[in-house]
């Protein structure tokens, strides 16, 4: 609300209690929390092989959510990565990397696809300031439409994928399918470029209140433009990991994943409005997702059902975020 | 008198682009302006234009609603799936029911807990779908009901129901927003929650009522969807929210809240059906129809932002500057 | 208007403060019907505490409230307006995409049919309200497309309309033009002849002595006095805002002045300021004194390059800077602690070393990426150095009074080690303590030889900490003293659009010269 409902008064000083360091890491405290109970409930959850399984199935997931963790601290949503995702993916397969020139342009194309979606993005957005949920979500549009165009709208297979190549999505390196240290990678990176770069810093100020931000001197369209172009590469990598492992692709592959990856950013503690959030919490976010899906489904819980949960869980994530917000300011 | 001319074209651009659409599918199709084509025009268009006429509501109170599509599946589903136990009418008012009650949540969420309206509808959507993948075991019903099957395409004086109940609904809600004391609210509570709260305008009802709306005519919409394709299908409604957001800002409401039109979504909802049963006529394939909506709807964002802000030279604030 | 008639609102003995500040210290105040009572006083005196408890928005700590004969408790502005009292902000309440009858009878349209709205019904309310106000305006038009007054007038309207027969306006006249407040004095005529009990908020005298009956003084949170307008003078006024002894925390030092390091052309922003010309000196403290309205943060604002500019030229150390952003001027040398120090300040969610370094961080990253030791190392230096009371670097900025808040921002910008810096309101709400700190650190910084601007509305201040002080009235400048020819009056005198012969031709840094 405004100025002339509230007090202008200044606020005292207030220790930090451990109420606000549990309430900071909350999203951890739960996941060991979840992870203990179902161990305990089942035998198979804690095995080596489920673990892996886990961590494998929410890689993608993952890169994704972190990518889209830097436009949301910079205020922004990105709606768009799914559908970037998918055009990344059929880029790869329908340059029919089988050799290792094409396998090269393949995912040059792929990544430069993903960056492209970005510096859209982030122009509208960024720059010329339009509201990033409608924008991204027309933008949404156009990829799918390209990607539906570019496939002339039919299923699309590689046969004979360039062998490096495949094993980027289906290779191990020991016991560890190689697209957890796509994850793994990712995030420390994210993380690096978050909390060591000037960017970084930049980004949480942008997001936590661009006008101190612009009197500060940050040019804040392009710190913003910056975030959309890394969360588009973001994407764009999960596509090649995907094209990677299973080689094919629909068209329309993609679209509709937005909303889960939203769901594990803002669950990670990611905030709506900026300024708030980190590479942490986001990876937190996807493995309690990938932990409550795995476990509902050795449960023998059924898919629909689990929609159900997720949902519940998401409004109840946020809620409890409103009320402690509220609570402190 | 050119100046004139600049506003008119301005204000009407929807219009003017609907126009246009419309000549040039006659010029390009001969299929296009026959009774049957038109008829076929307005039953596609009546479903999502149902739904569009609620989300009209919800964004004029800066909110919005994704759920809607989950909802479009639910209530087909309900009306289709509890046919053979209790008849076509019995099941469709409880296929409302349930929209309305979804609708009501979905306010409640954001007047009582206060939360985005993005992420609760949002959480609401992917419920929703559970409880409809649920039901159904994930598979579609077939309808049981001749009548029912019937139902979307009687023509009423010609025309399919399912359009005249768009029609009618939508002049109903026409008539509220517009001339109606009550109406007149959404704008208020939309543009400046604080000042209407302080004329002591009802903001709580208000969202409430936009959101119930809302779900409600989702719930409708998927009744009527189930009626035309004589299935409760769980998987339907994927894209519905965004060509309803889409339909509902080419005519002219604004994402920010406080004004808008429903005749303004008439002719989004118009403009989108003409732009996809005319490429169907000429043969353009179903994905470029994607690709245009999503330039449509950036395009309609630009030109908001420029319309807005060349609107604003008058500040509202008199800021207490040194 | 004889003594002897009872107020219709009467406040007795308020008294409300908040942490660090007295902000009204048991405050009588009263008006009656068919008045127009003016509440004046300096930035800071409580004026809009108390209008703020009157409007329902705060409650006070002691005191009570007399409405219409009753004790009355208003625990939310609802309450308040549905009893009568109606209050005009700064920020109006108004539905911009409505007509303005629409806005007039806001929530209270009359109904026809069916519940429609009857249309001829509200055009006459509308037309009514507007005639009694003798506002010219056609009622079907969009609020969004009024002027700032037009749009106040139809908060008037409405208040009218909704029968409050008390009537507060905060400072409506700051962002008029002088035909725009004619008007608006006329509309405010117009309410006393109805009947109606005015409260006018304003620092403009001369307002107060063309529609005022009664003036009532406030000054530290205290009423100085209630005056009958028509029976004393605007020197008197104006002695009872100032007239407290000149209270110097430290003795001002003279510090060596040097060559001009920043020249200000010309420049004019319409509506804003207009024609503004001024030079800093290296090592000297220009005092930029002025009430609120009279244009000096949004100068400031545009010197930097966050607002726009008409026209006017800006020069630093001799050359010209051209196309004026925050980034040119930062690499020029020049920073702004801005007068919003919440919202323009700082970064509420971020520590205290990361608000600290953030300006410097240009500076102190290497191919983008940070060194952490250097970054501490500053932010230590500043925290230290401004003495900033917080638990560790590493607290969120937010937790922090506003006096640790304020040393936070100046630290930011001391850390990128500007030659010139611009300070906005500085001290604003923050304790003596405090206060007399931040003096001494632009007294440090000025021997050093950075050059400062400061926008202040506290005289003393001004006065004490200033080597030349520019005065500014509605977007020019009315006025320029030494330190040693300033005296409180004259600067008011200046500020309130008063100053007989105060004006001294503008010099360029010669000091010693008396007027």
């Amino acid at each position: 609300m405004t100025d002339t409902l509230t007090v202008r008064s200044d606020v005292r000083v207030r220790r930090q209690t451990l109420a606000d360091l549990l309430r900071e890491n909350v999203i951890w405290a739960v996941l060991v929390f979840v992870v203990i109970i179902l161990s305990l409930a089942s035998d198979v959850f804690l095995t080596p092989l489920n673990i892996l399984n886990i961590l494998r199935q929410i890689s993608i997931l993952g890169i994704v959510a972190i990518g889209m963790t830097f436009a949301m601290i910079g205020g922004s949503f990105d709606l768009t990565v799914g559908a970037t995702m998918g055009l990344a993916t059929v880029v790869v397969i329908q340059l029919q990397p089988v050799d290792p020139q094409s396998a090269a342009v393949a995912v040059v194309g792929g990544l430069l696809a993903g960056l492209l979606v970005g510096v859209v993005n982030g122009v509208l957005v960024g720059r010329l300031e339009t509201n990033s949920v409608v924008t991204t979500i027309g933008t949404l549009y156009a990829v799918w439409g390209i990607t539906l165009i570019y496939t002339k709208a039919r299923h699309i297979w590689v046969v004979g994928m360039y062998p490096p190549l495949a094993a980027l999505g289906t290779g191990r390196l020991g016991p560890f399918p190689l697209p957890i240290f796509a994850f793994a990678i990712t995030a420390v990176l994210g993380h690096l470029a978050l909390t060591a770069t000037r960017f970084g810093r930049y980004l949480y100020a942008t997001g936590g209140n661009s006008a101190s931000a612009r009197l500060s001197g940050i040019n804040v369209g392009r710190v913003r433009l910056v975030s959309y172009m890394l969360s588009g590469l973001a994407a764009a990598i999960a596509g090649i990991v995907i094209a990677a492992r299973v080689q094919n692709v629909d068209p329309s592959f993609g679209v509709g994943f937005e909303f889960d990856v939203l769901a594990a950013v803002i669950l990670g503690g990611t905030s709506l409005f900026g300024g708030r959030g980190s590479v942490l919490g986001t990876v937190a976010g996807v493995l309690l997702l990938g932990v409550l899906g795995n476990a509902m489904t050795l449960m023998g819980i059924s898919y629909q059902f689990q929609l159900m949960i997720r949902g519940i869980i998401l409004v109840a994530a946020v809620a409890a975020n409103v009320i402690v917000r509220r609570r402190r300011g | 008198m050119l100046n004139r001319w600049r506003q008119i074209i301005l204000e009407q651009r929807v219009l003017l682009v609907l126009l246009v659409l419309f000549v040039a599918a006659t010029l390009l199709s001969e299929d296009f302006l026959t009774g049957r084509n038109l008829q076929n025009v307005l039953t596609q268009v009546a479903t999502d234009g149902i739904i569009a006429v609620g989300m009209t509501f919800v964004i004029i109170t800066a909110g919005v609603d994704l759920s809607v599509g989950s909802v479009v599946a639910l209530a087909s589903v309900i009306a289709v799936g509890l046919q053979p136990h209790t008849g076509s009418v019995a099941s469709s008012s409880l296929a409302l029911l349930a929209g309305l009650v979804i609708g009501l949540m979905n306010g409640l969420l954001v007047t009582k807990v206060g939360v985005n309206p993005f992420i609760s509808t949002l959480g609401m959507l992917t419920f929703v779908r559970g409880l409809a993948l649920g039901v159904t075991d994930t598979r579609p019903i077939s309808g049981t009901d001749p009548a029912f099957a019937e139902l979307a395409t009687t023509p009423v004086l010609g025309i399919p129901l399912a359009a005249v109940v768009f029609l009618v609904l939508l002049l109903v809600c026409h008539y509220i927003l517009r001339s109606t004391t009550w109406g007149r609210g959404f704008f208020a509570v939309g543009s400046n929650l604080e000042a209407s709260w302080l004329s002591g305008l009802k903001v709580d009802t208000y969202l409430l009522a936009a959101y119930a709306l809302t779900s409600f005519t989702a719930a409708l919409g998927g009744i009527l969807l189930a009626s035309r394709i004589n299935t409760g299908s769980p998987v339907v409604g994927e894209d519905t929210p965004l060509v309803v957001i889409t339909a509902v800002l080419l005519g002219g409401t604004s994402f920010t809240g406080g004004a808008g039109s429903l005749v303004g979504t008439l002719q989004g909802i118009l403009v989108l059906g003409i732009l996809s049963n005319g490429m169907n006529l000429i043969g353009v394939p179903d994905f470029y129809q994607t690709i245009v909506r999503g330039i449509l709807l950036v395009l309609v964002m630009l030109f908001d932002r420029y319309y807005v802000t060349h609107k604003n030279r008058f500040r509202l604030q008199i800021t207490g500057e040194a | 208007m004889n003594d002897g008639i009872t107020p219709v609102l009467q406040m007795i003995g308020l008294s409300k403060s908040f942490p660090g500040v007295q902000a009204l210290d048991a405050v009588d105040f009263d008006v009656r019907a068919g008045e127009i009572h003016a509440l004046v006083g300096e930035n800071g005196a409580g004026k809009s505490t108390l209008i703020k408890i009157l409007g329902g928005a705060l409650q006070p700590d002691q005191g009570e409230i007399v409405l219409r004969g009753e004790k009355t408790v208003f625990h939310n502005p609802r309450e308040a307006l549905d009893t009568g009292i109606a209050t005009i902000n700064q920020e109006l309440m108004l539905i911009p995409q409505l007509s303005v009858a629409e806005n007039i009878l806001l929530g209270r349209l009359p109904q026809g049919q069916f519940g429609r709205v009857d249309w001829d019904s509200l055009q006459d309310h509308a037309r009514e309200a507007l005639s009694t106000l003798g506002v010219k305006l056609d009622p079907d038009t969009l609020v969004e497309s009024l002027s700032v007054a037009q749009q106040q007038a139809t908060e008037i309207a409405r208040a009218l309309s909704r029968q409050a027969d008390i009537i507060i306006m905060d400072e409506p006249t700051s962002a008029l033009a002088e035909q725009e407040v004619d008007h608006l004095l006329e509309t405010v005529s117009k309410l006393r002849e109805q009947d109606k009990a005015v409260i006018f908020i304003t620092h403009k005298l001369d307002e107060v002595f063309r529609v005022a009956d009664r003036i009532t003084v406030l000054r530290d949170g205290q009423k100085i006095g209630t005056l009958v307008a028509s029976d004393t003078s605007p020197a008197e006024v104006v002695t009872m805002m100032v007239g407290r002894s000149v209270d110097s925390l430290f003795a001002k030092e003279e510090s060596e002045i040097g060559e001009p390091v920043l020249e200000v052309r010309n420049l004019t922003r319409k509506g804003a300021f207009y024609d503004v010309s001024l030079t800093l000196h290296r090592g000297e403290i220009l005092g930029l004194a002025g009430l609120i309205g009279a244009g000096r943060t949004d100068l400031v604002r545009a010197l930097f390059g966050v607002d726009t500019l008409d026209s006017g030229e800006l020069w630093v150390n001799g050359k010209r800077v051209e196309r004026l952003t925050p980034e040119r001027l930062i690499e020029a040398g020049v920073g702004l602690a801005p007068e919003d120090r919440k919202r323009d300040g700082l970064v509420l969610g971020m520590t205290v070393s990361d608000n600290l370094a953030l300006v410097a961080l240009r500076s102190l990253t290497r191919w983008g990426l940070r060194n952490r030791a250097r970054e501490q190392k500053v932010a230590t230096e500043q925290f230290s150095d401004l003495s900033i009371q917080a638990p560790s670097l590493a607290t969120e900025v937010m937790t922090l009074s506003g006096g640790n808040q304020q040393k936070v921002v100046i630290g930011k910008w001391l850390a990128n080690q500007p030659r010139i810096l611009v300070l906005d309101e500085p001290t604003r709400g923050i304790d003596i303590g405090a206060k007399a700190e931040v003096h001494a650190i632009m007294q440090r910084l000025a021997k050093g030889g950075v050059a400062i601007l400061l926008v202040s509305s506290e005289l003393i201040e001004i006065m004490n900490v200033s080597d030349r002080i520019l005065v500014m009235y509605e977007g020019r400048v009315t006025g320029e003293f030494t330190h040693g020819e300033a005296t409180e009056e004259k600067i008011m005198a200046s500020a309130t659009g008063h100053a007989p012969v105060a004006f001294s031709a503008q010099r360029d840094g010669k000091q010693g010269e008396d007027d």
